[in-house]
């Protein structure tokens, strides 16, 4: 009897979903009542009585206790998934609005599942890593990133598109005020742009979520049911514009990525860390390109979105090359990216699909560890300027050794968890797409520019500033998050195969209900896991010194 | 239909509307013979309270027994009437209970203000049962004529004054015009019951009369262009009774517009939908895009009460039971975050005289936490966002989803109503950022204590707003029966009132 046979056969899928979504919640609450602030409210005036936290455990423990049972879920959920079963899994469907038919319908599929786990698994590590960085307001700080934590799950999870709808705007206000209340100087307006832009896509979708609901009888909001539906051309490419701006804003791609950058570097750095999860693009495989195959193949739309996916690498990389500040390339970097998942996304064959998702994850975990560790330079710091640095590779040289290895990640090096996703796409994207397969290759050249610009510029230049000369290298907390993200990085590197061979089956449908069932891009001539089976990466790349 | 109605059915009736009157009177005089007390007026607010307390029984126990509309069709005994009834009272009782919080600050009332509101409390209630549109027009004015006095009640303040004299002189303008409509219609169809009105063939006349009653009733509504003076009202009256005339004025005067557009002059709708349309529209788009550019808190919240319209229009256009019931939903969500929004303010303005400024709300988060949530959750909810806006979410939804189910689908207008919403985002969060982000200015007042009565205000509101922001199905389901009732049906006899 397999692992996963054996947690299903305890019954483990009737609770564990819904336990994923409420637990954090149920937390939040927790976190708010017994919390205690880490330090004194510094204010001179005496305290009314309902002001936040007086006794009880440390608010931020608690936070972090909370969070790793939430991703000890997230693994189990990953252990009792049945890699070789197709359609939804560990599905849980709970009554919730009978009159308008609203389930709390809640299951996951190869293409959910990664993504589900990365964030559970994600969101203690940062913590964690920026453990002494927020000391005021914890509780509040704490009961806000648990209740992002339930919207992010929400989203991966919900198969009921008012559910989904509920949960994509959970994320938004727990954001919010994270970015507006702990971020930096420019707080205020990133905060607003970010949540106004993102408002004015996901009202268009309520819109069009309400036109589909009423076009399918007003009976139901789950995805199975709204699949059904047969719709006119015209009908579909409206209801896509709205489902796609909703995504493209949120996945911030080129034209619409202009909060991304505002908002990432106004941010605590564990905003920055969640902002860098591909919510839009999961949320763009899973809802709208399964609802209107016709729109999604119409000529005009596929040409529009991999032209734009196309400019938002180049581009994206060319201005991550001009960037002053370290979380702006790294944000910029991000929208580069973004661009090869959505090529993926929209070239439509097996592989391509398959690397798009590889490279949300993948690009998950880099980009995470970049931003923690541009959250200890301006720690230790205080600034973000690439100029400021140089040098440090000899003063904190373990750091040096992640930045190093993160942004060689970046680059897609092969024997980095980077590579395995842009080879995928890029090879899925030339058997249907093969012009802009080429033209997005050189993303590839330019993201090793900037993120060699940028390494060198932190770790390699003239030691020219003597506070630096006395910077503390990574110890104790930070050490060990960097080294479970290393071994991460590593290890989906050479061993994408689990990976792989989860999202084959999901991928494979998509591409089947969007080209027809008898494309011959929906069956890969090798299947893809065995494919990395058998080529061996190239070997491993000492990082460090030599780049110089 | 009779012509004729026996006065014992004509009781039954109005049975809420004559216990709230009873209890009006008895408080009336009460408050003649107690001047010598210490502090009549909270003492007459508070018997107020029960008097609505004891009202809504009265309301609840004609829903339950099925209602009591008369035989000829002039008074509505149906769902509708008995759920918006429970709105108004909620929204009084909310209001009455801000008025004792004011009262103890300020000790600028005199004890006829409770008594006032009542009065206009019965003419909402006259007015959400009427069938006919004389009755219709004695609700109305018996509405409009307290709350112009209430406009003004603050009388040390001249902006108080002004707000009730520019209220007064518009608002007879607008009574005026319906009045006409009334006469008009009344020349059409020979019978000034809606029933009779509704199965007359639209005629020139007719068409003149309706568009006349419409002005009317837009004005009472506050929808763009008829707008201008709910700004000024707003922001001269002093909190409560700003609260009141939000949540229960509007309230009355959408029960009011949903019933005649639906039961009377549905026919000739036809020929005004797009003059309605176009107010929607416009209501939606005009109160957002100005309410971004105000600082004073009252007058933001003013626009956005326009804006609010807008969309409520939205549902009314719709001419569906289920755009009724969102109507219904709508109005008691929207009362709730009202009566939350205008319990904060209450506390945190300095003083009456000095309107409050968007700034003075700076750093509030850092003082009393507890104040600025839910100040945010019902501004959150006037935005109709999900789960931390509560039953605002779903009350838009009913809304967006009898537009698109309605027989002619508005779709464009949904656009409008979200793409406004958006607009409404920038104002709604720049208030929410400035009590979270910024720092309590060093030389700010502290906010007083929450009184009892406030607190509680708060409290049912942020609670029921987020309960039913989850699980809006009872509420829904209240709202679903608040069903128009069949009208009584016959040919009109053309003899009546010859």
């Amino acid at each position: 009897m397999t692992m996963h046979a054996s947690l299903i056969a305890m019954g483990i899928d009737r609770w564990l979903l819904p336990a994923l979504v409420l637990w954090p919640l149920i937390g939040a609450a927790i976190v708010l009542v017994l919390g205690r602030e880490t330090r004194p409210i510094p204010t001179g005036a005496a305290l009314p009585s309902d002001a936040l936290g007086s006794g009880g455990p440390d608010a931020r423990a608690l936070t972090l206790a909370v969070l790793v049972v939430e991703a000890v879920l997230g693994i189990v959920a990953w252990i009792a998934f049945d890699a070789d079963a197709a359609g939804w899994q560990l599905r849980t469907d709970l009554t919730w609005l009978p009159d308008l038919g609203a389930k709390l319908s809640l299951g996951v599929d190869g293409i959910s599942l990664p993504m589900l786990a990365l964030t559970t698994c994600l969101m203690p590590l940062a913590l964690l890593a920026t453990w002494d960085q927020i000391t005021t307001r914890v509780p509040s700080y704490g009961a806000l990133l648990l209740a992002l934590t339930s919207g992010l799950v929400g989203v991966f999870t919900a198969l009921d598109l008012l559910l989904f709808y509920l949960a994509w705007e959970l994320m938004l206000i727990p954001m919010y005020f994270i970015i507006g209340i702990w971020g930096s100087a420019g707080r205020t307006r990133a905060a607003l742009k970010y949540v106004m832009l993102t408002m004015f896509g996901s009202l268009l979708m309520l819109a069009a979520i309400a036109a589909l609901y009423v076009m399918g009888g007003s009976e139901s909001f789950h995805i199975d049911d709204l699949l059904q539906l047969s719709m006119g051309l015209e009908t579909q490419l409206w209801l896509f514009g709205a489902f796609f701006l909703a995504f493209a804003i949120k996945s911030a791609l080129v034209p619409f990525h202009t909060w991304l950058p505002d908002a990432q570097s106004e941010a605590p750095v564990i905003g920055a860390v969640v902002l860098g999860l591909k919510v839009g693009t999961y949320a763009l495989l899973r809802f709208a390109m399964p609802l209107f195959p016709a729109a999604v193949m119409h000529e005009t739309v596929q040409g529009v979105v991999l032209t734009l996916s196309v400019i938002a690498i180049v581009w994206g990389a060319l201005v991550a090359m001009v960037q002053p500040d370290l979380r702006k390339v790294l944000s910029y970097s991000s929208i580069s990216h973004l661009g090869f998942i959505m090529l993926g996304c929209f070239a439509l064959t097996q592989q391509s699909v398959e690397g798009a998702v590889m490279i949300m994850v993948n690009h998950g975990i880099t980009t995470s560890a970049l931003f923690l560790l541009a959250g200890f330079l301006k720690e230790r710091s205080g600034t973000d300027r690439l100029d400021a640095f140089g040098g440090l590779a000899r003063v904190v040289p373990l750091f040096a050794v992640m930045l190093t290895l993160s942004m060689l990640s970046t680059i897609g090096l092969p024997g980095t968890n980077g590579f395995i996703g842009e080879f995928l796409v890029l090879l899925g994207t030339y058997r249907s797409q093969p012009v802009f397969a080429i033209l997005a290759t050189s993303g590839v050249v330019f993201a090793s520019v900037y993120a060699l610009r940028a390494t060198q510029r932190v770790l390699f230049a003239p030691l020219d500033r003597a506070s630096n000369g006395a910077m503390r290298d990574l110890h104790g907390r930070q050490l060990a998050v960097m080294g479970v993200f290393a071994i991460a990085m590593l290890w989906l590197g050479f061993a994408p195969q689990p990976l792989l061979r989860r999202m084959e089956h999901a991928s494979g449908a998509l591409v089947e209900r969007v080209r027809g069932t008898n494309s011959q891009f929906a069956t890969p001539a090798p299947r893809v896991s065995d494919a990395f089976t058998l080529a061996s990466p190239v070997p491993p790349v000492s990082v460090g010194a030599p780049l110089r | 239909m009779t012509d004729f109605v026996l006065p014992d059915a004509l009781m039954r009736a109005l049975l809420p509307e004559i216990t709230l009157t009873i209890g009006t009177l008895i408080l009336l005089l009460t408050g003649a013979w107690g001047g010598e007390l210490s502090s009549p007026t909270r003492r007459s607010t508070r018997f107020a309270i029960g008097i609505v307390l004891v009202t809504s029984v009265s309301v609840i126990m004609a829903w339950m027994g099925g209602g009591g509309g008369t035989l000829d069709g002039r008074l509505a005994g149906d769902g509708f009437r008995y759920a918006i009834d429970l709105v108004l009272l909620l929204g009084t009782a909310g209001s009455l209970a801000l008025l004792d919080t004011e009262q103890a600050r300020t000790r600028a009332y005199q004890a006829e203000v409770p008594v006032l509101m009542l009065l206009a409390l019965c003419g909402m209630m006259l007015l959400t049962a009427a069938r006919d549109l004389m009755f219709l027009f004695i609700g109305l004015e018996l509405m409009s004529i307290a709350v112009y006095v209430l406009a003004g009640v603050n009388r040390s303040s001249a902006r108080s004054a002004e707000a009730s004299l520019k209220y007064f002189l518009l608002g007879a303008f607008s009574s005026g015009f319906l009045l006409y409509g009334i006469a008009l219609l009344y020349g059409a169809a020979g019978d000034t019951r809606l029933a009779a009105i509704a199965s007359t063939a639209p005629g020139p006349l007719y068409l003149v009369g309706v568009a006349l009653l419409l002005v009317g009733m837009a004005f009472k509504v506050a929808a763009v262009p008829f707008h201008l003076w709910t700004p000024d009202v707003y922001d001269g009256a002093p909190s409560p009774i700003t609260a009141f005339m939000a949540a229960c004025v509007k309230t009355a005067a959408f029960a009011m517009l949903v019933r005649v557009m639906v039961e009377g002059i549905e026919p000739a709708i036809q020929n005004w939908h797009p003059v309605l349309w176009w107010l929607a529209a416009l209501t939606m788009v005009v109160g957002n895009v100005v309410a971004l550019a105000q600082p004073k808190i009252k007058r933001m919240l003013a626009y956005s009460s326009i804006a609010h319209s807008g969309y409520l229009l939205v549902a009314v256009l719709s001419f569906s039971p289920a755009a009724t019931a969102a109507v219904v939903f709508y109005l008691f969500a929207y009362t709730l975050a009202t009566l939350g929004a205008f319990a904060v303010l209450g506390i945190v303005s300095e003083d009456t005289e000095a309107a409050t400024t968007i700034d003075d709300l700076a750093g509030l988060w850092h003082v009393r936490p507890g104040l600025a949530v839910v100040l945010t959750v019902c501004l959150l909810a006037f935005l109709g966002f999900p789960l931390a806006g509560g039953a605002g979410f779903f009350a838009k939804w009913y809304v967006m989803q009898a537009a698109l189910a309605s027989p002619t689908p508005l779709m464009v207008l949904v656009v409008v109503l979200v793409l406004s919403s958006v607009v409404s985002a920038g104002y709604y969060l720049s208030a929410i950022a400035t009590m979270f982000n910024q720092k309590r200015p060093a030389n700010t007042r502290m906010p007083v204590q929450t009184p009892v009565l406030s607190g509680a205000v708060m409290l049912v509101s942020v609670v029921l707003l987020l309960v039913f922001g989850v699980f809006p199905t009872p509420a829904a389901r209240l709202a679903a029966a608040a069903t128009l009732g069949a009208l009584p049906t016959t040919t009109v006899s053309s003899s009546v009132a010859r």
